[in-house]
């Protein structure tokens, strides 16, 4: 016998009055103690699809299962799920004490317990010292530590998480990424993490979804989806800077009886001073140094090309640099439709310059 | 010259909104209620009449009591319908608040004298729920929409926030929203006490016996005779204004100190 998977969709769909549809058809099964992250960009459905399975609202058609077992008319209360808010919805009444103790006072344990757990959950967030202060008081950083605090004194089985880094500044959420996936290895709870950063899904995740217009464009392990994009759209949303994608003629291909486009990585596109066997002469236009390599976008054929060079790379708008990529790590897609073709790289041969 | 005519335009503020209440505090404390006069003319006499010569005392005690339970009766309905219309699913939620606000737009007057043929029917004039429960109807759209507005701006994430954490919707209202939003139910409280304080027409209406007259009511009748007891009306005026002064005293601590801050990113 196979345990069922924590969190399962099933044909999911979600409208509102009138509205057209938010969710078109889910389908998603999320296995005990995976972390998984659903990305895409705003107003792709992915907020909706942790109210579903929060319980804040109800799907209009398919159901969610947790554990195996339909909650479509099950509250949150009765759902026994954590959650962490983007806006961390901390209690400005109570203290940070009061504050993690909540839900175990809600589920009214022994006072003693309660002290115990708040206590040891506060000193794993490092929260120790500031039991006695409001909301009020804290830093954003604090504030988003009380919040997992509050999350995780409970022991849930399975923790939400809606956009929980989004408010903090650009190195304080590298800092709290690293200590949401320690977390995770230590609890082994099921992690479902909302996001539309795609540098925390990358590193996070044990599988990411990429939703977008209210359907799942792909899902699978960050590499994976980084490798083999099924489509144009998740290849340029995952990926800083993100996937150059170009007409063949751009990369110096002849174009084939297909119509399609063709993607390479930035850091698949060599960018250097002085031309070599099989490389392509391009005008620069923008050179952004990022202290361990420069990003270099250039022109040619009409169309931008994002490129790696080295660290201290010389060159200003206008000069002449050469592009160099390996056949094998180019991805092709339809033109037409976006999805990912299966177009042999044979065919696509060298035009020479 | 900037902070100069700050003062300047607040003095006249302050003036303008002080002085008749000032004009009557000082009429109390003369003979006849005379607004000028000499400094040595100050007495007590006007206050010890209207104890001695009516039933203020009681008069005092049965307004306490009448606005006091309005107040308890108002909020407590009010919070629970303005949350209710504020935070979950009802269908034509905005229709419900539109429409309770109309009523509050209702003149009294036009319902007096329906009203009093119920009151009377139930045999409920001279009695307290006889004013309790007619001022909490007149109370209840203001109050719904007042605590609706501070309830709609809490941020829903605290609502959820606490429905995860396993409480029912009314665990949530309880120990959640009502602890945040007391700035704003304490403002609505003393809204509705001044209001059920202050009303006359019901309470002159419904009342007969001289002690289950509210102040309001009472003040008015002691003209009633073949002088006009200024110095009387003044003294009871400025007694009845006590209660309410107090009360924003009280309160304005709370209404001021913003309890919201902190609760979501900021």
């Amino acid at each position: 016998m196979t345990s069922s998977p924590a969190i399962q969709l099933d044909g999911v769909h979600k409208s509102y009055g009138g509205g057209g549809a938010v969710l078109r058809g889910i389908d998603l099964e999320i296995d005990e103690g995976e972390l998984v992250t659903i990305v895409g960009p705003s107003g792709c459905g992915k907020s909706t699809l942790l109210s579903l399975i929060a319980g804040f609202e109800r799907p209009t058609r398919g159901h969610v299962r947790l554990h195996g077992e339909i909650v479509d008319d099950k509250s949150p209360r009765e759902r026994r799920l954590a959650m962490v808010f983007q806006s961390y919805a901390l209690y400005p009444h109570l203290d940070v004490f009061e504050n993690i103790a909540f839900p175990l006072r809600i589920a009214k344990l022994p006072a003693a317990e309660v002290k115990a757990r708040v206590e040891e959950t506060a000193a794993r967030l490092g929260l120790s010292a500031l039991q006695r202060r409001r909301p009020a008081q804290l830093s954003g950083g604090q504030r988003q530590r009380v919040a997992l605090a509050r999350a995780l004194v409970r022991r849930p089985s399975i923790c939400l998480f809606d956009e929980p880094l989004s408010n903090l500044d650009a190195k304080l959420r590298v800092q709290m990424r690293a200590e949401i996936a320690k977390l995770h290895q230590e609890l082994g709870s099921t992690f479902v993490y909302v996001t539309h950063d795609q540098s925390e899904a990358m590193t996070l995740s044990d599988r990411i979804v990429v939703l977008d217009a209210g359907a799942i464009a792909q899902a699978g392990p960050p590499m994976e989806i980084y490798e083999r994009p099924l489509s144009t759209f998740v290849a340029s949303f995952l990926g800083s800077p993100g996937m150059n994608l170009v007409a063949p003629e751009a990369l110096g291909l002849e174009g084939t009886s297909v119509s399609v486009t063709v993607g390479v990585r930035p850091e698949d596109l060599r960018v250097t001073r002085e031309p070599s066997p099989g490389s392509l002469p391009a005008r620069v236009y923008v050179v952004e140094p990022v202290g361990s390599e420069t990003w270099v976008t250039c022109e040619r054929a009409s169309c931008r090309l994002v490129g790696r060079a080295e660290a201290r790379f010389d060159a200003r708008s206008g000069d002449t640099v050469h592009l160099r990529f390996e056949a094998n790590r180019l991805h092709r897609f339809d033109r037409a439709t976006g999805a990912r073709t299966g177009e042999p790289l044979e065919s696509l041969a060298p035009a020479g310059d | 010259m900037r902070r100069a005519w700050l003062w300047f335009g607040a003095t006249v503020m302050v003036a303008f909104s002080v002085a008749p209440m000032a004009t009557l505090v000082v009429a109390s404390f003369r003979p006849g209620g005379a607004p000028t006069g000499a400094v040595s003319d100050l007495t007590f006499e006007n206050y010890v009449r209207v104890f001695e010569t009516r039933p203020f005392g009681s008069v005092l005690l049965r307004s306490f009591v009448v606005s006091s339970l309005t107040t308890v009766l108002a909020i407590t309905i009010a919070a629970s319908a303005a949350f209710a219309l504020a935070k979950l699913p009802v269908r034509g939620a905005r229709a419900l608040l539109a429409f309770s606000l109309g009523i509050s737009m209702f003149p009294p007057i036009a319902t007096v004298s329906p009203l009093f043929l119920v009151i009377r029917a139930l045999g409920w004039r001279d009695t307290v729920q006889g004013l309790v429960v007619p001022y909490t109807t007149f109370a209840l759209p203001l109050a719904i929409w007042i605590l609706a507005t501070f309830f709609r701006d809490l941020p829903d994430d605290l609502y959820r926030a606490a429905r995860v954490d396993g409480c029912t919707p009314w665990e949530a209202f309880v120990r959640v929203i009502l602890p945040v939003a007391g700035p704003g139910v304490s403002t609505t409280a003393i809204l509705v006490f001044i209001f059920a304080w202050n009303e006359l027409l019901f309470a002159l209406t419904f009342t007969s016996a001289p002690e289950a007259r509210t102040v309001p009511a009472a003040i008015a009748l002691f003209a009633a005779e073949h002088r006009d007891p200024w110095g009387e009306i003044a003294a009871a005026s400025t007694l009845s204004t006590m209660p309410l002064l107090l009360a924003a005293l009280v309160f304005q601590r709370r209404i001021v100190s913003g309890l919201t801050a902190g609760a979501v990113k900021g």
